[in-house]
């Protein structure tokens, strides 16, 4: 980049600076990333280290720090067996979400991309989902779920599944209630999802996939060997900001599950929202907050050490 | 001739089980407006009905449209939705404007601590971000709900992308002709970046429209709601049925669907036209 | 050039203000005026001196709130237009969410977000308990000779209200859990109708025989419930006198340190009666609200609040869908005493400085006290009368001739009168607590622990939540 070689040549050729040119002239790339600033250390940053400080201190009611104790929320909070729970659904729901959240909007892409009879209308149809809000799609579910009345069960007993009474609760078993959640949560991200991938498929250009035409590879092959690499920068972007949706999960706890039943959907945020917020018990919500920060921020890096490995750029 | 016909059968095969699975992904979508007309009694019957009895039966869209909040419900998340992406779009296009043309000390540490922020989640942060606001005195505004939302590092990180390609030589010579750098930013680097700025925006408002805890904790008065919390609320005021609220869902989804079924292909375009690229 | 240079500078100087012009221009428009207090408020008017919109946060739902909306305003146009008071009824969320957003705001000290009037159960009395904001019942009492005859409401309600023997707030929606059955099933499994069980021994003999399998699935469950706060607080004081969940009196005290059943007997004594209940393998443990699947039939028996009532009159009797049956919560055994612990909430008063309000609050409180108000709301909710007048109304003892099921309701406070210490508890962390508490007992109902190691859980994590409070905040 040469930009502040370009900007002497001009200074040269426009003539001589004043005193006031060259300060604004230095404030300028400072005057464009302010107002940004701002926002990032008051909202991200400021939080940021409050939370820190509260989850080294005793913390009263009033959110007043009573006394500094270092590690030892830290090393407390890791005995606790809701906690560590926590932990473990949030793994658990990240694990059965994010190869879903992945996969099947790519699976979709593939489809909707070949242009056939009907695909404008299947392609609408993939992404209206987007057009849900959560909340919105929690109430939809369910209903769609409900023990007695819902279509789901319904629809099992008919074709035969569960030919009695007391068909599956599913959002309240404690083997269902968290694969149904994320089930959810597929179904709210999917169009989005669907879209940046159909794009990026859409990318691959076609002389690649003529020439593998004329090797005479099949389907599959051209998918595993043109189109998965040539689209992997927006699969890896996908399943970077899907692990973190997946780890900081909590709307439908909120709404539908409420943590239960046993806590079975308690997630990390989840945690952090009843421990530091309805209970008032800021230190360990907030000691809860960082380790949660720290577990997304690992997972990232992992991220982003594989990416080398795996994701190709033009 | 009959390869032909086979290769044709099997196009029209996929074509029918496309269209069926994405009927079947927007099933619920549908549901939820066919349940907007539903009575009570035909909405809790066993076996459950997809249908309801009778299209004409307006009580629970009348209910919603005239004795709820919900109107107004929508109006909030509207202007918050669309003010968050014009700002997003607008500080984000600022700061990587400076980090792709100007070299300035401190460069790298200002670019990370903004891109930082993508690592520490609202929800992680709300407890003080709660009493920031409100010692701002701006819990029940609509800057209080915004506030927190307008930084987007992805969004500084796709636009230095797009910035980058434009060549400096460009920029020379437009400076040159006596173009600063605002013209520049205005009437070079934003019509480059059209298509991120399209990709980017239905994103932004997409997440935004789509916030539930903040907002939730924000507003305490029912006027200031969003549709995510007001919604949540709404059941409060329906005899404990259902029914309504899924008019409620209808009538909030159809502004979007609308927007989508008419303008995802362009939306399509304007990804595939190089955002999310590397 | 000179031009540029002043548009770059005009741009990032609008955009450092538009920070700010932001903030101002949504400051909050109707924030409470800290008018300097009406001088002689304390003795003299008991009415505000201006017309004055009175801000009431509740978390009731369904057709209760339909009830609590036309009561409002059914007072805002007749007291309320004479007096310049306008209520303003807002649902806030349940009891968790209005309570955490309440705790919020004290937190930050936003004095100016706090409602006038605020519908609190036993999740968020405890936190705002000794808040300076809130303004106790009794002071109102005190100073108004015409107000409420404290005499005149439900003792056992007006305990539930009661901090360290002072008002705190209004008892409004109490209630007690209680026993509904299916008479029909209870013909069908060849069990008198018209007895239900009265201990936990005889409910699990009731519990098997009305449970009905298919195969291996259970069509119907004998029993749907599940052991919160509101159970446990009936079964555990019954045991004898004295007997709290927590020390300190439940909370009533002050605040509480250890828990008082895991060392005296009695959460294990009831846990022993419980474990023959759940051995009969026809209870579903795990339903907080068991209502809708006892009006399907799912289960022949539940456990619910007094509150359900109206409801279930509404649904399932006046329907016909099948005949009710009501009764009290079993004993836990047969030496139990005979009184059954109260719940749900109170209402109280939050002072920001505007006496107008806090008046404006206290006539509607005064108007919700009245024999009628108290009567309707028991009528069309189940909900106890907090002014025990209500009973003696004409109109209210004919509704309960039509309506014989609601009887029950009368049974059961005469019969706790004695046991006005029968409560929820008031505890920090309350539903983090309770939660605790149910999903261990859960865990036993399932088979996965035994009851040692229930308890003993139970204990171990309910103290450390306890511990961590007090370490934080000091007794």
């Amino acid at each position: 980049m040469s930009t502040s070689k370009s900007l002497k040549d001009r200074g040269q050729i426009a003539g001589k600076k004043t005193l006031g040119r060259k300060i604004v002239e230095f404030q300028k790339p400072y005057l464009f990333v302010l107002p940004i600033l701002i926002f990032a250390v008051a909202f991200s940053y400021y939080p940021f280290i409050r939370t820190l400080l509260y989850s080294l201190s005793a913390v009263n009611k009033q959110g007043e720090i009573v006394r500094f104790v270092g590690l030892k929320n830290y090393l407390g909070i890791f005995s606790r067996e809701e906690f560590m729970n926590a932990i473990g659904v949030t793994l658990e729901f990240t694990l059965l979400y994010v190869p879903l959240a992945v996969i099947l909007p790519f699976t979709l892409a593939l489809i909707a991309n070949k242009r056939k009879l009907f695909s404008n209308i299947y392609q609408t149809l993939f992404a209206l989902p987007m057009a849900v809000s959560v909340s919105a799609s929690c109430y939809i579910f369910q209903q769609l779920l409900h023990r007695k009345i819902g279509l789901v069960n319904y629809f099992l007993e008919v074709i035969g599944v569960m030919q009695n009474k007391t068909n599956i609760d599913w959002l309240n078993d404690k083997v269902w209630a968290l694969p149904s959640l994320s089930v959810i949560m597929v179904w709210i991200h999917i169009g989005f999802n669907f879209m940046l991938l159909l794009a990026a498929v859409r990318n691959v250009p076609d002389e690649l996939i003529e020439s593998a035409n004329l090797e005479g590879c099949g389907y599959w092959r051209k998918v595993f060997k043109i189109v998965i690499p040539i689209t992997s920068p927006t699969i890896f972007f996908v399943f970077c900001t899907q692990m973190v949706a997946g780890i900081m999960m909590n709307a439908p706890t909120m709404i539908l599950t409420k943590g239960g039943p046993v806590n079975s959907t308690s997630t990390m945020i989840y945690y952090v929202y009843t421990t530091g917020f309805r209970s008032g018990n800021y230190a360990l919500g907030s000691t809860a907050s960082i380790v949660t920060f720290l577990l997304a921020f690992i997972f990232l890096m992992f991220n982003f050490m594989y990416e080398k490995k795996g994701v190709v750029y033009d | 001739m009959i390869p032909n016909k086979i290769i044709k059968a099997k196009s029209i095969v996929e074509s029918v089980f496309s269209l069926a699975l994405g009927i079947l992904i927007a099933f619920p979508l549908f549901y939820a407006f066919m349940c907007g007309f539903k009575d009570d009694a035909t909405f809790d019957s066993y076996p459950p009905t997809i249908f309801p009895k009778d299209f004409t039966y307006f009580d629970n869209f009348k209910h919603v449209l005239f004795d709820s909040l919900v109107p107004r419900f929508m109006l909030n998340s509207l202007l918050i939705a669309v003010v968050v992406t014009l700002v997003r779009l607008l500080l984000s296009m600022f700061a990587a404007y400076s980090f792709a043309f100007f070299n300035f000390k401190g460069k790298n540490v200002l670019f990370f601590i903004i891109i930082g922020t993508m690592m520490i989640p609202t929800e992680a942060v709300l407890i003080p971000n709660y009493i920031t606001i409100s010692k701002l005195g701006l819990l029940n505004s609509y800057v209080g709900i915004m506030a927190v939302y307008f930084v987007s590092a992805i969004q500084v990180f796709m636009f230095r992308q797009s910035f980058k390609t434009i060549s400096s030589s460009l920029r020379e010579a437009a400076f040159l002709d006596g173009c600063g750098d605002l013209q520049f930013f205005f009437e070079i680097c934003i019509p480059v970046s059209k298509a991120t700025i399209t990709a980017l925006s239905l994103n932004s408002f997409v997440a935004v429209w789509n916030t539930y805890l903040w907002p939730l904790l924000v507003t305490n008065r029912p006027e200031m709601r969003t549709v995510q919390v007001g919604i949540t609320m709404l059941a409060a005021d329906d005899s404990g049925v259902k029914a309504p609220i899924f008019a409620a869902i209808a009538i909030i989804l159809l502004p979007t669907i609308i927007i989508f079924a008419f303008g995802q292909r362009n939306i399509v375009r304007g990804i595939a036209s190089g955002s999310v690229k590397g | 050039m000179k031009l540029k240079r002043i548009l770059a500078l005009f741009v990032s100087v609008v955009m450092s203000a538009s920070i700010f012009v932001g903030c101002g221009s949504s400051e909050p428009t109707d924030s409470t005026k800290t008018e300097p207090t009406a001088t002689k408020a304390a003795t003299g008017s008991i009415l505000p001196s201006a017309p004055v919109k009175v801000t009431f946060w509740h978390s009731m739902k369904g057709n209760i709130a339909d009830q609590l909306k036309k009561t409002v305003d059914e007072y805002n146009s007749s007291e309320g237009t004479k007096k310049g008071i306008t209520v303003d009824l807002i649902y806030q969320g349940e009891y968790d969410e209005a309570s955490t957003k309440l705790s919020a705001i004290l937190q930050a000290d936003a004095a100016n977000e706090l409602p006038d009037i605020m519908q609190m159960s036993s999740k968020g009395i405890f936190d705002v308990k000794e808040s300076k904001y809130i303004y106790p019942i009794q002071n109102f009492v005190d100073i108004d000779a015409n107000g409420i005859n404290l005499n005149d409401l439900n003792a056992n309600a007006l305990h539930y209200a009661m901090y360290n023997g002072k008002v705190l707030g209004l008892p409004f929606s109490n209630s007690s859990v209680m026993l509904y059955y299916n008479k029909d099933m209870f013909k069908a499994a060849g069990l008198d109708p018209n007895k239900a069980p009265t201990t936990l021994e005889e409910l699990a003999t009731y519990v098997k025989a009305l449970t009905v399998k298919s195969g291996d699935k259970i069509k119907t469950f004998g029993l749907g419930t599940k052991t919160r706060f509101f159970l446990l607080g009936s079964w555990i004081p019954m045991q004898g006198s004295e007997k709290y969940m927590f020390d300190n009196a439940d909370g009533r005290k002050g605040t509480p340190t250890t828990l008082a059943m895991t060392k005296d007997g009695t959460l294990d004594h009831f846990l022993t009666e419980w474990e023959k209940v759940l051995a009969t393998g026809g209870v579903d443990y795990g339903v907080v609200s068991p209502n809708e699947g006892f009006q399907s039939g799912l289960y022949a028996m539940m456990t619910a609040s007094t509150s359900s009532m109206a409801s279930i009159v509404s649904k399932i009797q006046n329907t016909g869908t099948f005949d009710v049956g009501v009764a009290e919560l079993p004993r836990v055994d047969a030496n139990s005493t005979k009184g059954t612990g109260i719940g749900g909430s109170a209402l109280y008063v939050f002072d920001a400085g505007n006496d107008d309000k806090r008046l404006g609050a206290w006539d509607f409180m005064k108007y919700l006290a009245t024999p009628k108000v108290s009567g309707d709301w028991f009528m069309n909710t189940g909900y106890y009368a907090m002014n025990s007048k209500a009973y003696d109304l004409p109109e209210v003892k004919t509704f309960i001739e039509k309506n014989p099921l609601y009887n029950i309701i009368l049974t059961i406070a005469d019969n706790s009168k004695d046991y006005p210490n029968y409560l929820e508890p008031w505890v920090p962390a309350f539903t983090d607590i309770d939660t605790t508490v149910q999903n261990e007992i859960i865990k036993l109902s399932e088979g996965s622990q035994d009851r040692a190691t229930t308890i003993s859980n139970i204990d171990k994590k309910v103290n450390m939540t306890l511990k961590d409070y007090l370490d934080a905040n000091g007794q």
